[in-house]
């Protein structure tokens, strides 16, 4: 879970992510709500617990 | 690989804080359910026979309360499921069983029967906590629940605990998580508790008789949670789940990456990828009524009640979900609408 997630591979499945889940998932990139960690996409540690309402702003 | 989730819609009593579909139900109504069931599994097979050919790693029984209709019965879908299904011989196959309701003779059958890993619905030691829970056991069917697991040859046991119950005090949840360590199982689930509207709970919070514990107290609750467990050798891998390393829950994790499942049963829902219909996947729930679902069957149709083709969008949202859940038992999942559990 720690791990995040691979852009990298979803891409390669699913094709170029659409533009408001880009736009969304850089708006919580730079308020510290998710980290990048190369082509790896993840909650920071801190904020396990209130995962909903970072993820929920994704959907 | 997929997975298949066989949802039993029955229990003895229903708990003050579940949300999810069941009923008591006699031995009639038991009988007439399992009969439905193998006539989904039919009927699922005949119309998706490209996706009912896809090789399966995971089954889970879950509820409402698996071990209701007895070790013979669950012994005896999973048999109908293997004539109907690929499935790997050596798959995770788990059955969810509340303490109370299985003997060991159950276990017995169950693990000759090819379950291999057992979830059991423990959600507190403390008497006043599991009162207020609404749940029949006490600490003495836990223990005789896992003691005879073990001796039945389940090497895999999960434990099922919840924090955040009104009337619980840090204190409690230390000794819950105390009390979890000494039985050695080789997962635990720990959830914090979110009343859902229409259960007896959320009522009785809502009429002030009972009071939910403050959210700072609930949030000390899970990082205790994550000190507690790591400390003991189990492995956060993913929000409310922990385990020992490799023993982690495979069927959970291929919800959260996105893999196929189908699900059986009144409420279950699945996700398929039928490449001609739907390459982003195709989301399946079935009604959580049994009438609703005997209906449809009776006139030879799935009983999906909602399908949801997923277009990229939709495979981007659900494909970049963090594994997990909290602040939640199951009825607010990190991506909303996504995944429902198993998912229910």
């Amino acid at each position: 879970m720690l791990e995040g997630i691979d852009l990298a591979e979803i891409e390669m499945k699913t094709g170029p992510p659409p533009e408001a889940v880009r736009r969304a998932v850089e708006s919580l990139v730079r308020t510290g709500k998710l980290k990048e960690d190369g082509t790896r996409l993840r909650l920071p540690e801190k904020l396990l617990f209130v995962s909903n309402e970072v993820l929920q702003a994704i959907v | 690989m997929r997975g298949i989730y066989v949802h039993i819609p029955f229990c003895v009593r229903k708990c003050s804080y579940c949300d999810f579909y069941s009923v008591a139900g006699d031995r009639a109504a038991i009988e007439d359910f399992l009969g439905l069931l193998v006539r989904e599994m039919d009927l699922f097979a005949g119309k998706f026979p490209g996706e009912a050919a896809v090789l399966a790693d995971t089954v889970f029984f879950g509820g409402g309360t698996p071990t209701v209709l007895g070790a013979d019965a669950l012994c005896g879908i999973l048999a109908a499921l293997k004539e109907r299904f690929p499935i790997e011989p050596d798959a995770e196959v788990t059955t969810e069983a509340n303490p109370g309701t299985v003997s060991a003779e159950d276990f017995l059958t169950l693990r000759a029967g090819g379950f291999n890993r057992v979830s059991i619905g423990v959600q507190s030691f403390n008497k006043a906590t599991l009162e207020t829970l609404g749940r029949i056991h006490g600490v003495e069917e836990v223990r005789a629940a896992h003691r005879d697991a073990r001796h039945a040859g389940f090497s895999s046991i999960g434990m099922d605990l919840i924090f955040g119950i009104p009337g619980q005090e840090a204190t409690d949840w230390a000794a819950d998580l105390d009390m979890a360590v000494t039985f050695l199982p080789a997962h635990i689930s720990a959830y914090a508790l979110a009343p859902e509207p229409g259960t007896p709970i959320h009522g009785a919070v809502g009429r002030k008789e009972l009071r939910m514990p403050t959210d700072d107290a609930v949030a000390d609750m899970y990082e205790e949670t994550r000190r507690v467990l790591s400390r003991a050798g189990y492995r956060h891998y993913e929000i409310s789940n922990f385990s020992r390393p490799g023993a982690e829950c495979l069927h959970n994790i291929k919800y959260w990456r996105r893999e196929g499942y189908l699900g059986f049963g009144p409420s279950a829902h699945g996700l398929l990828f039928p490449q001609d219909k739907a390459a982003f996947g195709m989301r399946t729930a079935n009604p959580p009524s049994l009438s609703d679902y005997r209906r449809a069957i009776e006139e030879r149709r799935l009983p999906w009640e909602d399908v949801h083709v997923c277009d990229r969008e939709d495979a981007w949202k659900e494909s970049g979900r963090t594994p997990g859940r909290n602040r939640s038992l199951r009825g607010c999942e990190c991506w909303r609408g996504s995944i429902s559990r198993r998912s229910k």
